[in-house]
């Protein structure tokens, strides 16, 4: 809920602050083709985030490293304006994103399963996670001229993933085997033991996406603009990661309008 | 370009967001006790050994006296001299979790105990149905365990003629129906543990039945037609491979199991198996019978295969239980075979091993004394013993062939006194 607030203020304060300038230069925008009142957008940008639960559960007491493992989208949208303001636009955003966390848990309720074993309990240590996902994201967005220089557009969207990772280890910490008073089975840093959760991971995920253009030069956008997720990257009943994990990706880029 | 600034705030903002979303920490949901002791003026009288007063395992090598009760146990057990006299109440301590907090469980009613409050033990130390019961519940109250805790006061030791036979009759599923688990019958060491790496395969391959562990106990197949022990070198399939151990050996040794430390890599595997008990007999001769059949690839710590035969392993060591300042000794995986503290060692030689396993061979295997030691000494508890089987010699570093299969039945541990 904040997010979006602090979404709409930026939103709003833009708006005034344009409401001076002329409106005729809302034209500039496009679109491409005046009769059917359709454009392009090619994008290309930078892409930071992570997958997380949401709100961060008590039993993670700090995440003390969040590193970006590199991320980049590449993509188009394609628009059609009902009128000056208010158009549809539908993309197709390829991307490749990866983050590595390092967490500091107490208690974390955890299990691993694997060929029809498991292992389950509670873990108080650090726990590491590599993710990378490679993937299409399919955006169906409102789109609104906010001033000739500024548009957002915001909306559903759904991802593809091609290629998946989630794999990390648990170290500096304990196991209580099944409950809190079960048998504790230690883990060092010298001896972590590692998971693999890619082939546990659903292919698909969806979510609203917003995103801010700005217009920089006559062809040239510069956009931002957050994917959150509002579906698990994990089955619902997936028991090993407890929380629904849900991927929370921001994009910086530059667009070609025509 | 300006603009493009003033929205990174915005992305910086969503991670904070996630930051400042971390709520309070929990309070703690652990309920254990970690540190028992009991308090006696003149302990020599009591104890073997002044260390015997604290509880449970030491923490690691380099801290001999600091000793853990593991979190496996709820019975808390002292074991004195066998001819110790404990009369009236014992300051008792424990240290339990942080946060957690304790009670004495006297005539049904939970009452707040205060570490170091006198309690009557002496009724433990006669009846062996005795008990007093401590309560532990969790800083969070969601959570509790109950302990036992007791002095043991071990039988007169004797020496039965012919020695100490061990049959491996006495065995039963554990309290999960998962593996089975030995309780000895020899009358002359009722109190003698034998213990294996069960509970750690458990935890890797939980799917695996009783049969399927790599110790297991065979109704029939002893060589006088009775119950036998059959240890066989096992995958350990799930999830051995996140913790780099692939094989799990099967072993059975007198001593304690630690599944604390069994995945803890290496040298944690080798910390869990805790060889040996205090001895107060001579040992001079293990002999017994098996069957060994080698499995087929021999691999090594990362599934490679190695250009060798798998052997199985037998062997006793006596050894000291005490360093220079006295501090206790326990040997465990890592020096089993090469502590300076063993006196007396005796093994089967990997050449000698019978490797067709298709009937009952006998072993006799004399102890090779490198320090002499005196019977005072011995019947002081000065040192500990272990007998240990193992289908993989090299099972203790992952090193060894699935299938390998040693089956062990009627072993004498004969004694000079």
């Amino acid at each position: 809920m904040k997010l979006k607030t602090i979404l709409l203020c930026a939103a709003l304060s833009a708006q005034t602050s344009i409401m001076a300038q002329t409106e005729d230069r809302f034209e500039a925008w496009g679109p491409t083709n005046q009769e059917t009142q359709t454009g392009w957008i090619l994008r290309a940008g930078y892409v930071l985030g992570g997958t997380t639960p949401i709100p961060l559960p008590a039993e993670i007491r700090r995440i003390h490293e969040f590193k970006p493992l590199g991320g980049a989208t590449l993509g188009a949208d394609f628009y059609h304006m009902f009128n000056r303001r208010w158009g549809l636009q539908v993309g197709w955003h390829f991307f490749y994103e990866g983050f590595h966390t390092g967490a500091k848990v107490k208690n974390y309720r955890m299990g691993i399963t694997k060929d029809g074993n498991y292992l389950e309990g509670n873990f108080t240590g650090t726990d590491e996670t590599d993710t990378k996902m490679l993937g299409a994201t399919v955006p169906l967005t409102a789109t609104l001229r906010m001033s000739p220089r500024w548009n957002v557009s915001a909306g559903p969207f759904v991802s593809m993933l091609y290629y998946k990772t989630f794999e990390g280890k648990v170290y500096d910490g304990y196991l209580r085997e099944g409950n809190p008073t079960g048998q504790k089975v230690e883990m060092t840093r010298d001896n972590p033991a590692n998971y693999d959760f890619k082939d546990n991971m659903l292919n698909c995920y969806w979510g609203l996406e917003v995103l801010f253009d700005w217009k920089a030069m006559k062809h040239m956008n510069v956009f931002g603009g957050l994917d959150w997720a509002f579906s698990s990257v994990f089955p619902g009943d997936f028991q090993t990661v407890e929380f629904k994990m849900f991927p929370i990706y921001a994009k910086v880029g530059v667009a070609y309008r025509y | 370009m300006m603009k493009l600034r003033s929205l990174l705030p915005l992305l910086g903002l969503a991670l904070l967001l996630l930051q400042g979303c971390m709520a309070d920490e929990p309070a703690n949901a652990e309920c254990d006790i970690e540190k028992c002791w009991v308090h006696f003026d003149a302990p020599e009288n009591i104890f073997y050994h002044d260390y015997d007063t604290l509880a449970g395992e030491p923490i690691s090598v380099d801290r001999p006296n600091d000793k853990m009760i593991p979190t496996s146990v709820d019975s808390i057990v002292f074991t004195t001299r066998w001819d110790a006299q404990v009369v009236g109440n014992v300051p008792l301590f424990i240290e339990v979790t942080k946060g957690a907090k304790l009670f004495h469980l006297v005539d049904g009613q939970e009452v707040p105990f205060v570490s170091g409050t006198p309690v009557d033990l002496s009724a433990t130390a006669v009846d062996e149905h005795a008990e007093q019961r401590f309560i532990v519940r969790s800083e969070d109250g969601k959570w509790s365990r109950t302990y036992r805790i007791s002095i043991q006061v071990p039988h007169m030791p004797s020496y039965p003629p012919g020695g100490f036979l061990f049959k491996f009759d006495g065995y039963a599923l554990n309290k999960g129906n998962q593996y089975y688990v030995w309780d000895e019958t020899n009358p002359f060491l009722s109190d003698t543990q034998w213990a294996n790496g069960n509970p750690g395969f458990r935890m890797s391959k939980s799917s695996a039945k009783p049969e399927e562990y790599p110790t297991v106990a065979v109704a029939d197949g002893g060589v006088d037609g009775g119950p036998c022990l059959k240890l066989t070198t096992r995958d350990t399939g799930g999830f051995g491979l996140y913790v780099n151990m692939r094989i799990a050996a099967g072993n059975h040794f007198i001593g304690s199991f630690d599944v604390g430390q069994a995945l803890n890599g290496q040298t944690g595997a080798l910390a869990a198996t805790r060889f040996g008990q205090p001895f107060t007999h001579k040992p001079t001769r293990l002999t017994g019978y098996y069957k060994f059949t080698p499995g087929e690839v021999k691999q090594d710590r990362a599934g490679k295969p190695m250009d060798e035969q798998d052997i199985c392993d037998i062997y006793c060591v006596f050894y000291k239980n005490t360093d220079a300042e006295g501090n206790q000794v326990q040997l465990d995986g890592a020096n089993i075979l090469s502590s300076e503290n063993i006196v007396g060692l005796a093994r089967l030689k990997s050449e000698d091993v019978d490797t067709h396993g298709d009937r009952w061979l006998p072993f006799d295997l004399p102890l090779v004394y490198t320090t002499e030691v005196t019977e005072e000494d011995v019947k002081e508890a000065h040192y500990s013993m272990t007998i240990c089987f193992s289908s993989s010699i090299d099972g203790a570093y992952f090193r060894g062939a699935v299938g390998s299969e040693l089956w062990i039945d009627e072993v004498t541990l004969e004694c000079e006194y």
